[in-house]
């Protein structure tokens, strides 16, 4: 384990056992984070985004849910062979999560101080009177007036709900911040400001931060480092800079070719064709195949596994690397 | 708030008036004579002039129904046909020994179908789950004077373990009181499962489960909470369920409840004490339905704040704040 590591995922594989079928939703993962550092995951829907996320609190719905190879360590802990008690220590104490719904995702019959002051009883030893101080404290901390503390999620607007939520996740000062989304179901409008407080507060508290979206433009703003993620594998990741500049997998190009741009005069955006594969059904080779470009008859059988193309740059795609051998 | 209980209060008025008047109404329809119900066989045509006169019974129909919901107003019932004697006092007499069973059935059906509710939604497929969901269909769709007599059978009749009928000791009470519990619980347990298994996958589960908090308080305190309005309802339909249906299940059992009594002047045609039997059941009904009306607006606060729970001073003081820092929150 490298000194400044906070987290490291490995080979994280996690199945939906259902019915009929199974579905692969994480099919070998492996990163890292470092203590302090912002890490952007980035994919479509259904990518195995959340459930990374989830995988690392240990809650996935089990069943049907099920983490079936990997290990994830953190702070050198192995939290596989964590007991259940032991985890619940972890949640909301060290590792945080904010979620994608900030109106589904605060209890209809708590006031918000009292969500707020639950997860600070359940992780320190301060008197109620104390605990009570501490929630109006963090509801001042994310711009909202201590005296609300006896009010119902009803009486607070999406946007303020997540700043409940963040107040919730920040509350007991985590190592990891886990935020899945945070911003999606806002308005445009209060989106940034979410996001600033988010940095701000990470910035204040210097902790590690996964943020979960599909807005690679946030990722830019927000990351250090941006992984993306596709059918339940990371086929790209480094430095934001160095990605940016040099995309290299089919996958991401396609990504950055269906934003919006304003330098070039045109009437359509231009989406990756065809869909992501059958989560029951994965293809031998490459995932990406059938909506590549540049797809040859090996990505068909074999699986291209992460290799490094530049300066902390991976890419997991025989056509980049083939491109990047012959050229250098 | 207030404008909550009011108008809770309202309804429960016309209701209650609305019955008494459709109730009046149906006895008219009962065939035959008062008087000789009053009389029995054998009363001659002068006592029966003399009975219509005593209980002016050849007023016009609506000023005997407007005299009697003026005097039921005062609590006075009227007379029993059969006994000549007053029949609210003979009434309350009756009502603590079914209100007793009422009760206790309906405690012991809410604490078993809360918990085995609740179990079973978190255990959702399991064997219990299945054996649980079986058992609670039967037990809501069985009908209670059934069940009741079905009871008899076993704990009676094959294992002789408990009397069957009578009120004399707390044995006595054992099978009405599992009876209804049971049938209670049936319904408390369908309710409370499905109305969990909504709950335990909302967002707000994950989140109190990301805090840390142990599965009993999450399932407590932010499942079974949330789950708690169409349990409660659940719950209130049962007591009013059992108060109507307490005449089939102390009919079985033989216990000198209102149940019985409403039997009795069914019986031997005894309009008076039928129709104040059956006025006061639903008297007891729109009470519960009233206070579990109560009880939502302090589970949901958002029912509290639709009927404006006090705030009304508070929302003005943040609108002034608001223009006057010319950001609202």
């Amino acid at each position: 384990m490298r000194e400044n590591e906070l987290l490291s995922v490995e080979n994280l594989e996690v199945k939906y056992f259902l019915r009929r079928s199974t579905v692969k939703a994480v099919n070998g993962v492996s990163f890292t984070i470092n203590k302090g550092e912002r890490v952007g995951l980035v994919g479509e829907t259904g990518a195995g985004k959340t459930t990374t996320a989830l995988s690392i609190l240990r809650l996935i719905p089990e069943p049907p849910g099920k983490i079936t190879n990997g290990t994830i360590t953190l702070n050198g802990r192995n939290l596989m062979e964590t007991s259940e008690k032991d985890m619940r220590k972890i949640r909301g104490n060290d590792v945080s999560m904010i979620f994608q719904d900030p109106m589904t995702s605060l209890s209809p019959v708590m006031t918000v101080g009292d969500q707020i002051r639950e997860v600070i009883s359940l992780h320190s030893d301060m008197s109620k009177a104390q605990t009570i101080e501490r929630a109006k404290e963090m509801l001042e901390l994310v711009g909202i007036p201590g005296e609300r503390y006896g009010e119902y999620p009803h009486q607070f607007s999406g946007g303020m709900r997540q700043r409940v939520l963040i107040a919730i996740s920040l509350a007991c000062n985590p190592k990891l911040l886990i935020a899945d989304e945070p911003t999606s179901a806002l308005d445009v409008t209060i989106q940034a400001q979410v996001l600033e407080l988010i940095a701000d507060l990470r910035k204040k508290f210097n902790m590690s931060l996964l943020l979960i979206t599909h807005d690679l433009g946030v990722v830019a703003e927000t990351c250090d480092r941006i992984m993306i993620m596709y059918s339940g594998r990371i086929v790209e990741s480094g430095p934001v800079r160095t990605v940016y500049k040099n995309i290299q997998h089919p996958y991401t190009v396609g990504l950055f070719n269906s934003l919006p741009r304003l330098d070039i005069d045109t009437d359509r955006l231009e989406p990756i064709k065809g869909m992501m594969p059958d989560p029951n059904d994965l293809p031998p080779g490459c995932t990406f195949y059938d909506r590549c470009p540049y797809v040859m008859e090996r990505c068909k059988q074999e699986l291209p596994v992460l290799s490094e193309v530049g300066e902390g740059h991976f890419v997991a795609c025989f056509h980049a690397c083939n491109k990047e051998s012959s050229n250098g | 708030m207030l404008r909550y209980i009011i108008k809770r209060l309202i309804y429960m008025v016309v209701t209650l008036l609305a019955t008494v008047v459709f109730l009046f109404t149906l006895m008219e329809f009962v065939p035959g004579d008062p008087a000789l119900v009053v009389l029995g066989e054998g009363a001659t045509d002068e006592n029966i002039v003399a009975i219509h006169k005593e209980l002016k019974l050849d007023d016009p129909y609506i000023v005997r129904l407007s005299r009697y919901v003026g005097n039921l107003v005062q609590g006075d019932m009227g007379n029993s046909y059969k006994t000549r004697q007053p029949i609210a006092p003979a009434l309350f007499a009756r009502l603590p020994l079914t209100m007793t069973i009422a009760v206790w059935g309906i405690i012991f059906g809410t604490i078993i179908g809360l918990v085995a509710g609740v179990v079973s939604a978190v255990k959702q497929y399991s064997l219990f789950d299945r054996v649980l969901t079986a058992i609670s269909l039967f037990g809501a769709s069985a009908p209670s004077f059934w069940l009741a007599m079905l009871f008899v059978l076993i704990f009676t009749l094959k294992l002789g373990w408990l009397p069957a009928t009578g009120s004399y000791t707390f044995k006595h009470w054992i099978l009405p009181i599992a009876t209804i519990g049971l049938q209670a619980s049936a319904s408390i347990t369908r309710m409370t499962r499905s109305s969990m298994l909504e709950v335990i996958r909302q967002d707000y589960v994950r989140t109190a489960r990301a805090k840390g908090q142990t599965q009993f308080r999450v399932v407590v305190s932010h499942g079974l909470r949330n789950a708690f309005i169409p349990i409660l309802t659940v719950i209130g339909t049962n007591i009013n369920g059992y108060l109507g249906g307490t005449v089939l299940v102390e009919s079985v059992f033989a216990i000198p409840g209102l149940g019985n009594y409403v039997l009795d002047g069914v019986k031997t045609m005894d309009t008076p004490v039928v129709l104040n039997g059956v006025v006061f059941i639903c008297f007891m009904c729109t009470i519960v339905t009233f206070l579990v009306d109560m009880a939502y607006a302090f589970i949901d606060p958002r029912i509290k704040s639709t009927y404006g729970f006090g705030t009304k001073k508070f929302k003005r003081a943040r609108l002034a704040k608001a223009i006057e820092g010319g950001t609202a929150g």
